[in-house]
């Protein structure tokens, strides 16, 4: 049975934790095993459909912008990973949604040498309010992911084309599926390789 | 055993105190066979990774992105730290040790990365610092530093005044807290030179040098020393006050000191280097610290390593070090009427000066060696392996395949 770490921000209700809450419970009924990692108010393991989630309480609670809020979750997320890595057997591929989570899921990558695969919703150009030093750090950091992700996946072309361009992103490592059609046949390439 | 250590700062990439910490305590444990590797951040002047005497440092970026502020470049050369330990050093460490939050991130993150004991070095806080937490800057550098001492197995104070400020700010509990001192490397002199050819340069031969070294900082009390000062020369005139140092109330303090026609007086050296400060430090009388604030006070201990009497406010790390009419004299801090008075009685009595200083150097070599506090340092390892090997946190055989 393949064993998926699911790393996001968000879990249910809307958005990017909707699309989410899809793809475990379609990839719980093919017989995959998913650990999910979200933020959470509190923190404690929950059981759901089969697979399960860990909900991660930060312990920062005062932060400046976004990239304090990421980067102070990575020691948070940590404490999560290593309970499904020391205490549940550890995992076979990564899957981690959004830049929100990009750098725990890289950070998991190259500690216990499983691969990557980096779903992105929008770029930082179509969400960032002027040139700012943020945005520009977050830039940064979305080209260092594509880069190092073993696979890309999205849910437009339009995105794919921006994210190859822009940074010269092989085609192939992106993958443009419509309502996670095609995830399985994704993992197992990245398996493969 | 081996450690992997982590500090923003390491020779020759030096910002504050800690990177000779860092240097002379790693080289002391690699002496007693403790194998340390010191991760960092780069320097144009330094190889990116390198071996000095057992050491092995290994050097990671300390800048790729632009930084919207402070914090966010913190975060960002913790990130390249991790990206490098994770892709060059294996995963074979027995103690994470980092020091203060600068560090934490990465520190914390391996912990758990690697299911090893985190050990925290707390040298200041920002409590302590700011005198408070005042605004939401301040408080998320507060929120790390209590995470990492939430996190570390033991954490280690350099005093028991910064015991008792950690205990308070953070509740900490006490049987997580050691008290391990800094080391200081006693000031030794080239013995070719001439040392009353250097007084001559700083003062006039029947004058008494008084030295304060530090920054010219509201909370080293630079102001109170001016005051003292001031005070003392009203009633005598042998006495140089040389101020070694740079800092923003340097150039008040200069005006303070024209607008009371005292500028023969004083002699404001701005930054010198070691070498000169050593000097210093051999041919003075009195060196005398005013501190407001002071987590430890390493510079009372250099100077005590050169046989000084120290004159230093009974406050910090400072009220551990000094120890009344032993190896020096306590004076309550931000009284310039209780320092003058100090002054002038050791002025007075030279013999009191000589015994003090004589057992202030032995201070330091039998309490603040180097040696001494890696001692410390291994105990403190041993003790922690001992109850890691006990516990049921550290990975099974099989949970680590």
């Amino acid at each position: 049975m393949v064993k998926v770490l699911m790393l996001s921000w968000e879990y249910g209700g809307r958005h990017v934790g909707f699309h989410l809450e899809n793809l475990v419970g379609r990839l719980i009924s093919k017989g995959y095993d998913v650990h999910t990692l979200h933020l959470s108010g509190d923190e404690y393991k929950d059981v759901r459909w089969g697979g399960i989630t860990y909900t991660i309480t930060p312990n920062i609670k005062t932060n400046l912008h976004i990239i304090t809020s990421v980067f102070s979750s990575l020691g948070d997320y940590a404490r999560a990973i290593s309970s499904v890595v020391y205490d549940a057997g550890g995992f076979d591929l990564i899957h981690a949604h959004g830049l929100l989570v990009g750098l725990h899921g890289l950070m998991a990558k190259l500690a216990y040498g499983k691969p990557l695969l980096l779903t992105l919703y929008s770029l930082e150009e179509v969400r960032r309010d002027g040139t700012n030093l943020i945005s520009l750090a977050i830039e940064g950091f979305e080209r260092h992911l594509c880069d190092l992700a073993d696979a890309l996946v999205v849910n437009d072309k339009g995105l794919c084309k921006r994210i190859a361009e822009k940074y010269e992103i092989p085609w192939e490592k992106i993958h443009v599926l419509n309502e996670w059609d095609g995830i399985v046949d994704v993992y197992k390439e990245v398996l493969k390789r | 055993m081996k450690v992997l250590m982590l500090s923003w700062e390491y020779p020759p990439r030096i910002v504050g105190g800690l990177a000779r910490h860092v240097y002379w305590l790693s080289q002391e444990l690699g002496n007693m066979g403790v194998e340390v590797t010191m991760v960092s951040l780069d320097h144009p002047s330094a190889p990116m990774s390198e071996v000095e005497g057992r050491t092995k440092i290994v050097r990671s970026l300390s800048y790729r992105f632009p930084s919207p502020d402070f914090i966010s470049w913190v975060y960002q050369f913790n990130y390249w730290m991790l990206e490098k330990i994770l892709t060059n050093l294996k995963n074979d460490y027995d103690i994470i040790h980092v020091h203060d939050w600068l560090t934490a991130p990465a520190g914390i993150t391996l912990k758990y990365i690697f299911r090893r004991p985190l050990v925290v070095t707390i040298h200041s806080t920002e409590f302590g610092r700011r005198m408070g937490i005042h605004n939401d800057f301040q408080r998320h550098i507060y929120e790390t530093e209590w995470e990492e001492m939430f996190e570390a197995w033991k954490v280690v104070v350099c005093s028991e005044y910064m015991k008792r400020e950690v205990i308070s700010a953070f509740d900490v509990p006490l049987d997580k807290l050691w008290v391990i001192p800094n080391g200081v490397n006693p000031v030794s002199l080239d013995e070719k030179m001439s040392l009353v050819e250097a007084r001559s340069r700083f003062a006039e031969p029947w004058e008494h040098i008084i030295l304060y070294v530090g920054r010219m900082v509201f909370e080293k009390g630079t102001h109170i020393f001016v005051e003292a000062a001031r005070q003392l020369l009203s009633r005598r005139w042998d006495a140089k006050f040389v101020l070694v140092g740079e800092g923003p109330l340097r150039a008040n303090l200069t005006n303070i000191v024209e607008n009371l026609g005292l500028s023969s007086k004083f002699y404001f050296t701005g930054f010198l280097p070691d070498e000169e400060v050593k000097i210093l430090y051999n041919i003075c009388d009195i060196v005398v610290f005013p501190s407001l604030y002071e987590p430890f006070g390493i510079v009372a201990l250099e100077a005590m390593s050169a046989g000084k009497v120290v004159v230093a406010s009974d406050t910090g790390g400072l009220s551990d070090v000094v120890i009344q009419d032993f190896n020096g004299l306590r004076v309550a801090p931000g009284d310039p009427t209780a320092l003058q008075a100090t002054i002038d009685h050791l002025l007075n009595h030279p013999q009191d000066r000589w015994r003090m200083g004589r057992n202030g150097l032995n201070t330091v070599y039998e309490r603040f060696s180097w040696k001494s506090i890696a001692k410390q340092t291994i105990r403190l390892y041993r003790q922690i392996l001992e109850e890691y090997d006990q516990g049921s946190w550290k990975p099974k055989p099989k949970q680590i395949s």
